[in-house]
């Protein structure tokens, strides 16, 4: 198993420890609850070092990175991170990333991990043809976040005068120590994601840790990313399933000529979608939580659609998920049921995000 | 956690515990709930009055990631459920051989709980199994 330069600390503090995709990963050190609510109400700081982290350079990244996502990049300003995919004709993922644009002649990726090979499989030859160069820096670079309310302090006890805040899905370089500083997360809390060189990882995490920071496993980093509504790969997203569907059109660029997956996003835009990803909550305080795959009906059940993501939010004290269901049940308030083990549960579909911090 | 003399397990995680009536107190042990990260946020039991046979599924708790699915340790008639578990399943969680009991069984064969693991014998399972 693939293991990030922090294995060992995990380890030795007591993580319950998962595979995750391949990787050896902490899934929880003192409760996920616990570890929740910490970042929600102070700090909570994440391993990352298993996300895929590729770097496009040379003359034609700009051009290449257009071409290879929907992402607006013509408005783009050096510093700044956009959402996107990497689609394919299509128009359905091979993974949702994050863009790091510094300049036209280089522009990181940040994948997940699950799919960080078929990313490689797919852009390399399409690199060679564009003439850029693309190195996979996944195991040069680590990456630790820090979420939660009472990041800054903890910033500045870390990188001292190097730290200064920036607006989210911004990032900034520190050439000296080769590291990136970026105000983006996947928590729903403000806070930051850096990168470093492997061997200064450790440091920084112990740094951190120290003035306050709690480490957070990966059962608390979902049912953060759930609450805040954000999607995860293999379960709001997929091969089969378009941005269209997963609501996250507004993160298509339609004025730009061309982008690979444009023409079958055009076609599904003008026939409409068939399915829409949603939220719901549970009308019971408590019961069972629904699981990814599990079946969505209307009331006199009739199927209507599947569960992707399901929790018991340790926040909102209420169960709650994602679920594709058919476009006519997507409207907020509409009564739907969940079928949990051949049981009926009743919910209705809201707004997301489910969680939203005070700002 | 410590558990209580004469407790006997099963190899599915389960305890069986004769109280003072001859009735079988049975819930997950101490094992189990570390295995659901200590942290249980949903319980399903089955009414009074039910049959099981010994190995037969009666019950189910949910963690934060994952369902199992609860497996009698002995025969008999259920004659008791914790309904405050049901309440409140974080009970099982932190207090699995007191508060978070789950049913009580009025047992049909005396030699299903001699056929259970006694504490050291679960604990050799429990290292060796790795699971």
């Amino acid at each position: 198993m693939l293991k990030t330069v922090l294995n060992t600390w995990h380890i030795a503090h007591g993580a319950s420890m998962t595979d995750f995709n391949g990787w050896h990963m902490p899934l929880m050190y003192l409760g996920m609850s616990e570890e929740h609510l910490h970042t929600r109400n102070a700090t909570g700081i994440f391993d990352l070092g298993h996300m895929g982290r590729l770097v496009v350079y040379g003359a034609g990244t700009y051009d290449f990175i257009d071409s290879m996502t929907p992402a607006q990049l013509s408005t783009a300003k050096p510093g700044d991170v956009l959402y996107s995919f990497i689609l394919k004709e299509d128009g359905c993922p091979i993974d949702d990333i994050t863009i790091y644009y510094d300049n036209p002649e280089w522009i990181m990726l940040v994948v997940n991990a699950s799919n960080r090979e078929a990313v490689m499989a797919w852009l390399t030859p399409r690199a060679a043809a564009a003439g850029v160069k693309l190195d996979d820096m996944t195991f040069e670079w680590g990456m630790i976040a820090l979420q939660g309310p009472t990041h800054e302090p903890i910033m500045t006890a870390t990188l001292g005068e190097q730290f200064h805040s920036c607006p989210y899905y911004t990032f900034y370089r520190l050439p000296e120590s080769n590291m990136i500083v970026s105000a983006t997360g996947y928590t729903g809390e403000s806070g930051y994601e850096i990168y470093a060189p492997q061997d200064c990882i450790a440091q920084l995490w112990q740094t951190m840790v120290d003035a306050g920071a709690m480490p957070i496993g990966l059962g608390a980093r979902d049912t953060l990313r759930l609450e805040a509504a954000m999607p995860l790969f293999g379960h709001e997203l997929n091969g089969e399933t378009t941005p269209l569907e997963a609501m996250l059109g507004r993160f298509i660029d339609w004025d730009k000529k061309d982008f690979v997956g444009r023409t079958a996003l055009l076609k599904m835009r003008e026939a409409g979608v068939q399915r829409k990803l949603i939220g719901y909550e549970l009308l019971a305080p408590r019961g069972p939580i629904a699981r990814h795959g599990m079946a969505v009906t209307d009331p006199d059940g009739n199927s209507i659609g599947h569960v992707a993501s399901g929790c018991l939010s340790p926040s909102l004290h209420k169960i709650i998920g994602m679920a594709y269901v058919q476009s006519d049940y997507a409207a907020a308030g509409t009564k739907i049921c969940l079928d949990i083990r051949g049981r009926k549960h009743e919910a209705t579909v809201v707004k997301k995000p489910f969680y939203r911090r005070k700002k | 956690m410590s558990a209580p003399e004469n407790i006997r397990f099963a190899e599915s995680h389960e305890y069986a515990l004769k109280d003072a009536n001859g009735k079988i107190v049975v819930g997950i042990s101490a094992y189990a709930v570390d295995q659901l990260q200590r942290e249980i946020v949903y319980v399903e039991l089955p009414e009074v009055g039910r049959e099981v046979g010994k190995g037969d599924a009666f019950g189910l708790v949910e963690a934060v990631k994952a369902a199992s699915d609860v497996y009698a340790p002995v025969s008999g008639t259920i004659v008791e459920v914790n309904t405050q578990a049901i309440d409140d399943p974080m009970l099982i969680a932190n207090d699995p051989y007191g508060e978070g009991w789950m049913i009580k069984i009025e047992p049909t064969n005396p030699d299903d709980l001699t056929s259970l693991k006694d504490a050291a014998e679960y604990d050799i399972f429990c290292q060796t199994s790795g699971h």
